[in-house]
């Protein structure tokens, strides 16, 4: 999202300082409000336990739609024109795999307290390889996503400033006021800045579409255009395009809802009800943010025919300059929108460092280094560790190594790799803890080895093929040995749904 | 009157729905590359993707008010 507006300079540094003075008084405003946040790992980490329907939506929210969401999808939309129509599609799926297993998690995670996802993949299979090979994987998922959301924001805010603000001064202003506020409040701070956030952006995403309808010309000036020098970007998909559609379709639906920073989530529902009223939102999200910006990409096409793909990069941004000379609600509008990418890049940057930092606390250290030490101190060495990687992920945004750079870029096809123990674990019970380990490691294995050779067979995406071999092994192996009968007794026990089942039998 | 508890996971009709809905949103079923007619620029096929798309909204709406009910909450009301 390198880009340059014409528009923005001052005006762009006061929408942006405005912003980082309103998320730092949020933060503030949730540690007042709940003095002993930084004492319990439950109130740090997951709000006490204790978000309602609009707040814990609008985190769900900023899981799943960042600044890239409004910044990348229209030039893909430009390019391959009505075949990324599955950019809804993809996100709806997200809530259906969600259905599969939020429900029996959840209480899951009330009965046992949960906090992480490598909790829970802990309690079912007590296998210190499990737990830190899935933690591993995690943290690994977790830094690739927020070095790209760090990426983001530089190029971002200098874009958004016409440069007035370099690279890297942007990266480092918002990153303080993103720790700033995060250690203040905790999962609180961020959720609040997550629904502010989220508003600013589906503000953005609106103007942009309605500004591209009034002054670039609407769906049928595109189609026509496509009609004349790109039939196939108006054709049903086929071939390739279709095996990307499927994969598309199954590799983000599952990629997206095992987000760990998505899957710890579901632990910070107040209620039942409220997790409930969250996902029915949700449902009907990807019309109003994927939909409209995907407009906004085929708009582009008879805005701006015959781009280069690097200048396809640039449209949102030339977009957003068309509409800022317009006249001075647009270019306010505009000034606002780059705000809102910016807002949202931070919103999603800062989920995946408070669960990064849960992992080290609570995984980790927690479990393995130091059990017994004050809760206090889990959360200060969470916070601590997750600061150094912050600085480690900022030094290579800067200085990106010239080779294997590709060991940065894995990241669904890692943390997809995890669902198997994550989803199996809650409703099979001879499920074999060996055959969860092998297929966990093979599946990373293949996947990483798939993405460096840039290998793809049949068109299937390398994620989707680590994920079979990892579903074989955890399959095959469970079916051939099933799991000891303590194992079992102890999966009964855990996962007998309802739970009054389990105390029946053991009666 | 004790209430009913469900899970979406256990229901073969979610299973089906879903199976089905997921089937009909990827577009294998177009001849390739066909377009015409279009609808307000969109083409055919596009708005029949995007029909199928709110289906699974509106299906996901069913299974959440009607096919979950863990109970989780009244449990914690007890507590």
């Amino acid at each position: 999202m390198n880009m340059e507006l014409a528009f923005g300079g001052w005006s762009g540094i006061l929408v942006l300082g405005l912003y980082g003075g309103l998320m730092l008084a949020v933060g503030l405003f949730a540690f007042l409000r709940h003095r002993g946040v930084r004492e319990s790992l439950d109130e740090y980490y997951l709000g006490g336990r204790g978000l309602g329907a609009m707040v814990l939506f609008f985190t769900f929210f900023a899981t799943q739609y960042s600044g890239n969401t409004v910044v990348g999808y229209p030039p893909t939309a430009y390019r391959l024109g009505y075949q990324y129509l599955v950019s809804v599609p993809f996100f709806i799926m997200i809530i259906m795999v969600y259905l599969f297993f939020a429900p029996r998690l959840y209480s899951l995670g009330r009965r046992f307290s949960l906090l992480t996802p490598v909790d829970w993949i802990d309690l079912r299979f007590r296998s210190k390889r499990v737990s830190v090979l899935a933690a591993i994987l995690m943290l690994y998922g977790l830094g690739n996503y927020l070095l790209e959301q760090f990426v983001a924001i530089g190029q971002g805010v200098s874009g958004l400033t016409g440069g007035t603000i370099p690279y890297q001064v942007g990266v480092i202003f918002f990153i303080v006021i993103m720790v700033a506020y995060s250690w203040l409040g905790g999962m609180r701070s961020v959720a609040y800045t997550d629904t502010i956030q989220g508003l600013a952006l589906l503000f953005g995403v609106f103007t942009l579409l309605i500004g591209s309808l009034i002054y670039l010309g609407g769906l049928p000036s595109a189609a026509a255009t496509m009609a004349a020098n790109a039939p196939q970007k108006l054709g049903a998909p086929t071939g390739t395009a279709l095996t990307t559609w499927f994969c598309l379709l199954v590799l983000v639906g599952i990629g997206a809802a095992i987000y760990p920073h998505a899957f710890q989530r579901i632990f910070s529902a107040r209620s039942e009800r409220t997790l409930k009223r969250s996902f029915i939102r949700m449902a009907y999200m990807p019309f109003l943010t994927a939909g409209v910006v995907f407009m906004v990409g085929i708009i582009g096409i008879s805005a701006f025919p015959d781009l280069t793909t690097a200048q396809s990069e640039q449209l949102v941004g030339m977009l957003a300059n068309a509409l800022a000379n317009q006249n001075a609600f647009f270019y306010w509008a505009m000034v606002l929108l780059f705000g809102g990418v910016i807002a949202a890049i931070v919103s999603t940057a800062d989920s995946v460092l408070l669960t990064f930092s849960s992992i080290i606390s609570h995984d980790l250290y927690g479990r393995y280094v130091a059990p017994d030490a004050s809760e206090y101190r889990k959360i200060l060495v969470g916070k601590l560790v997750g600061v150094a990687a912050v600085v480690v992920l900022v030094l290579i945004a800067w200085y990106p190594p010239g080779t294997l750079y590709q060991i940065f870029v894995l990241k669904f096809e890692v943390l997809i790799q995890t669902a198997p123990a994550l989803i199996l674990g809650l409703y099979w019970r001879r499920l074999n803890t060996q055959a969860v380990f092998v297929g966990m490691l093979a599946g990373t294995i293949l996947a990483a080895a798939f993405t460096f050779a840039g290998y793809r067979p049949l068109g299937v995406f390398s994620g989707l093929w680590g994920l079979s071999l990892n579903l074989l092994l955890c399959v095959g192996g469970s079916l051939l040995f099933g799991a000891s009968p303590a194992q079992r007794e102890r999966a009964e026990e855990i996962i007998a749904f309802p739970p009054s089942a389990a105390a029946a039998r053991a009666v | 009157m004790k209430k009913r508890i469900t899970e979406p996971v256990k229901k073969p009709a979610v299973w089906i729905g879903f199976g089905v809905l997921f089937t009909l949103v990827t577009p294998w079923y177009f001849p390739a590359g066909s377009w015409s007619p279009l609808f307000w620029g969109i083409p055919y096929w596009a708005l029949i993707i995007i029909a199928v798309s709110l289906a699974l909204s509106i299906f996901i709406t069913w299974v959440v008010l009607c096919q979950w009910d863990t109970g989780a909450d009244e449990t914690e009301d007890e507590r």
